[in-house]
């Protein structure tokens, strides 16, 4: 059974510190959304968004991508976290589509008023850096982070972690079956043991 | 069942012997225990029925969207005083056929004698209820020894193990790094690291496969069916004997007695959400820690006013969820500890109860990956002083994920009285039955011991060679997982909602077995006793029924 402080940590994740707990209530229309996302992330081109505006969209994927930047192997560009965001903000995500919208109008506003003018995608990655830095303890903050952590490391089937690329980089192999030794010290022992 | 072979079914206007609500830990064992001596047994399960091949390994399913688990509102408070708010805390169990034993991690600690009679041991505690049960270790053996060989359990004997009458019939799991690691570091501390018991096949057994290391148990169900749930273990053979129907999506809400006091059957509402009544000759709960004294509670009559079986006043009180604490790492090497089984090493060096603590307590560690699969890793367990994203957090993650490995303490919550369930007097739930409302705040002791598990977590990781360890701040509880107490067993009824047979102290034909069974919490692994109370219960009331004692 669940130890009772894990699962109390694991609901504050899911609940979030400012927005609502996603939901899987209406499991037909989230089955809907992930056909639709799976699919979404291997079409070229992309398919139109379903629930952001395109400007909404381009914004959010330059959130995430500085969230989980591509230096040092893919992120969350490569992932395609935008596409599971997406669909997500238009399904068990819902509920955070308002304080998603007023974030990206609250940074959009920051970037206004940077000299030249220009919204928060077109800005260099340490000026965007500086702007989330002062945004990091809002609420629509962690419904970014929430975004892009998830659409980064979930199952490929919720619509990101394109190639598994979120997997990759965390060295977690999804395999049905597992064989010991499995990690450093476990081989170790076995070594050990037969020495 | 073999193929072609029909399940029996029951129409709810027959007068079955049992009704068995819920399907979990103990009502799988009930209904197989009951069906195999030749009654006819209907099982009542809220959730739906799952088979293995549903299960998948999907952290956002189940992980952060608890996909197996209940979501009925359930208001929340730490003293009668306040007004209790929903949302302010969580009881959570998996609403599946198999109940939460299709989730747990499946560790099977069996109790020791201690925690049978520790009221007499060290006297009574001030504040608290804490008392004996009515039946001893030795009671309890033979149907540890059941759980070991009908449900299967993995392990090794180990240093201040309780005596067995008959050896483990599977070895212990193969060790993984983060048992390596554990052992290593509390030997170099004096301590008593053994191999962890679980419920989990290390070998092929009683017609299950082993375990095939994938990871996914704690939370998920098993694809493979070597986790000893009810829904694997039990429920197949309860179905073989043609007698018992499990009737998924049934939400029971009261259980109906007659003028001369006998339970007639319970009313529930299908999945269709129409109101029926299911007879029988005989009722058992084994609905868990919550809903059963939820149950009893919400069927009063005129002849029982507080609610069925409760002359005493007790059900409901003295919940006990056991104490927990978390102290996560980073190693120098990959351990890959997302593999195979979630625990492979424990130490249960502070077991008793030691009065130069200066507290009353007991408990143990583990090794494990935790909650730690991707999402969860990423997004709640860094490190204070790791940005919590950009370039710096991802690198944390990409090194920090194969290294990690957190050891968990688990200890024993104090019976007291204002810790309860009851039913909450203003919200109702999707069914027009009131909502659970818990009350609870640890018991300070139980507050020390679990700081004082958390110092001894700190210094394993030290002893083991940790480059960096972070601890989960201890707060009190709020999440209710370990549903116990809260319908105990004794010799009296005045203090007791049921007698050691498990029948109700006040209504003959009405007996429960589950979590709210416990009188004390054990030391936080309690699923291995619920079904060894099962097998027991089971045997005695089917004895019963034999000799028309019911």
């Amino acid at each position: 059974m669940f130890d009772s402080t894990t699962s109390r940590r694991a609901f504050l994740v899911a609940a979030g510190v400012g927005g609502a707990a996603w939901l899987l209530r209406d499991t037909a229309a989230v089955h809907q959304a992930l056909e639709y996302a799976g699919g979404a992330v291997r079409r070229t081109p992309a398919p139109a968004f379903a629930t952001l505006s395109p400007d909404e969209a381009l914004q959010l994927a330059a959130v995430a991508e500085r969230i989980i930047p591509s230096e040092d192997g893919p992120g969350a560009r490569e992932a395609g976290v935008i596409f599971f965001s997406d669909r997500a903000l238009g399904s068990f995500a819902a509920a955070e589509l308002p304080l998603v919208r007023q974030g990206l109008a609250d940074l959009d506003a920051r970037a206004r008023h940077l000299p030249g003018a220009i919204p928060f995608d077109k800005l260099e990655a340490s000026q965007q850096d500086a702007l989330l830095r002062e945004v990091e303890a809002e609420p629509f903050f962690d419904a970014f982070r929430r975004l892009t952590i998830v659409g980064m490391f979930a199952n490929p089937s919720w619509g990101g972690n394109r190639d598994e690329v979120g997997w990759k980089l965390l060295g977690f192999e999804p395999r049905m079956v597992h064989q010991p030794p499995f990690g450093y010290y476990d081989a170790q022992a076995m070594q050990e043991h037969k020495a | 069942m073999s193929a072609g072979q029909e399940r029996v079914t029951f129409p709810p206007s027959s007068v079955v012997d049992f009704v068995v609500v819920g399907s979990g830990a103990a009502g799988g064992i009930m209904a197989k225990e009951l069906s195999t001596k030749g009654f006819s047994v209907v099982v009542l399960e809220q959730g739906p029925r799952l088979s293995p091949t549903d299960f998948a390994h999907d952290e956002f399913k189940y992980i952060q969207q608890n996909a197996l688990c209940n979501s009925e509102p359930v208001s929340w408070r730490q003293t009668p005083a306040e007004k209790a708010e929903v949302g302010a805390g969580v009881v959570q169990y998996a609403r599946i056929v198999g109940g939460s034993s299709v989730h747990m991690t499946a560790n099977f600690w069996r109790f020791r004698p201690i925690d049978f009679h520790e009221a007499s041991k060290l006297g009574t505690i001030s504040g608290t209820a804490l008392a004996d049960w009515p039946i001893s270790y030795e009671d309890l053996e033979p149907y540890y020894t059941k759980v070991d060989w009908e449900i299967g359990v993995s392990g090794a004997p180990g240093p201040g193990d309780p005596p067995r009458s008959r050896p483990y019939p599977m070895p212990p799991l193969p060790v993984k790094s983060s048992g390596v690691l554990f052992e290593r570091g509390a030997r170099k501390l004096g301590w008593n690291p053994t191999p962890a018991p679980m419920a989990i096949n290390s070998t092929a057994f009683n017609g299950r496969p082993p375990c095939q290391n994938c990871g996914f148990c704690m939370g998920f169900g098993c694809e493979y069916g070597a986790k000893g749930s009810s829904l694997a273990a039990a429920i197949p053979l309860a179905e073989k004997t043609g007698k018992c129907e499990v009737r998924p999506n049934s939400y029971v809400t009261r259980v109906e007695a007659d003028d001369r006091g006998r339970a007639t059957g319970v009313i529930y509402f299908d999945e269709k959400k129409q109101e029926q009544r299911q007879r029988a000759r005989a009722v058992v709960l084994c609905a868990n820690g919550a809903e059963t004294p939820r149950l009893l509670l919400n069927s009063a009559t005129p002849a029982f006013p507080q609610g069925l079986a409760n002359s005493s006043g007790m059900v409901g009180k003295h919940l006990m969820m056991n104490g927990g604490a978390a102290v996560s790492a980073i190693y120098e090497h990959p351990l890959n500890d997302y593999k195979g089984v979630q625990v492979t090493r424990l130490a249960l060096d502070w077991y008793d109860s030691d009065p130069r603590r200066g507290f009353y307590g007991g408990g143990g560690l583990d090794g494990r990956i935790d909650a730690n699969y991707p999402i969860f890793f990423a997004e709640s367990n860094l490190p204070p002083g790791v940005p919590r994203w950009g370039a710096e957090f991802k690198r944390f993650v990409a090194h920090g994920f194969s290294r990690q490995m957190t050891v968990l303490a688990h200890s024993t919550s104090l019976p007291v009285a204002d810790n309860s369930i009851t039913l909450d007097p203003t919200v109702r739930d999707a069914w027009g039955m009131p909502i659970l409302r818990v009350t609870y705040r640890d018991h300070d002791d139980d507050l020390k011991m679990m700081h004082f598990l958390q110092a001894r977590a700190v210094e394993l990781h030290e002893a083991a060679g940790a480059q960096q360890q972070w601890s989960i701040p201890v707060v009190v509880q709020n999440w209710a997982v370990h549903l116990l107490g809260t319908c105990r067993m004794g010799n009296d009824a005045r203090t007791s909602v049921i007698d050691k047979y498990h029948r109700t102290h006040d209504v003959k034909n009405l007996f429960l077995c589950d979590g709210s069974s416990f009188v004390t919490s054990g030391r936080g692994q309690p699923t291995m006793t619920i079904m060894a109370l099962a097998f027991r219960a089971g045997e005695k009331i089917a004895d019963f029924a034999q000799r028309n004692e019911i």
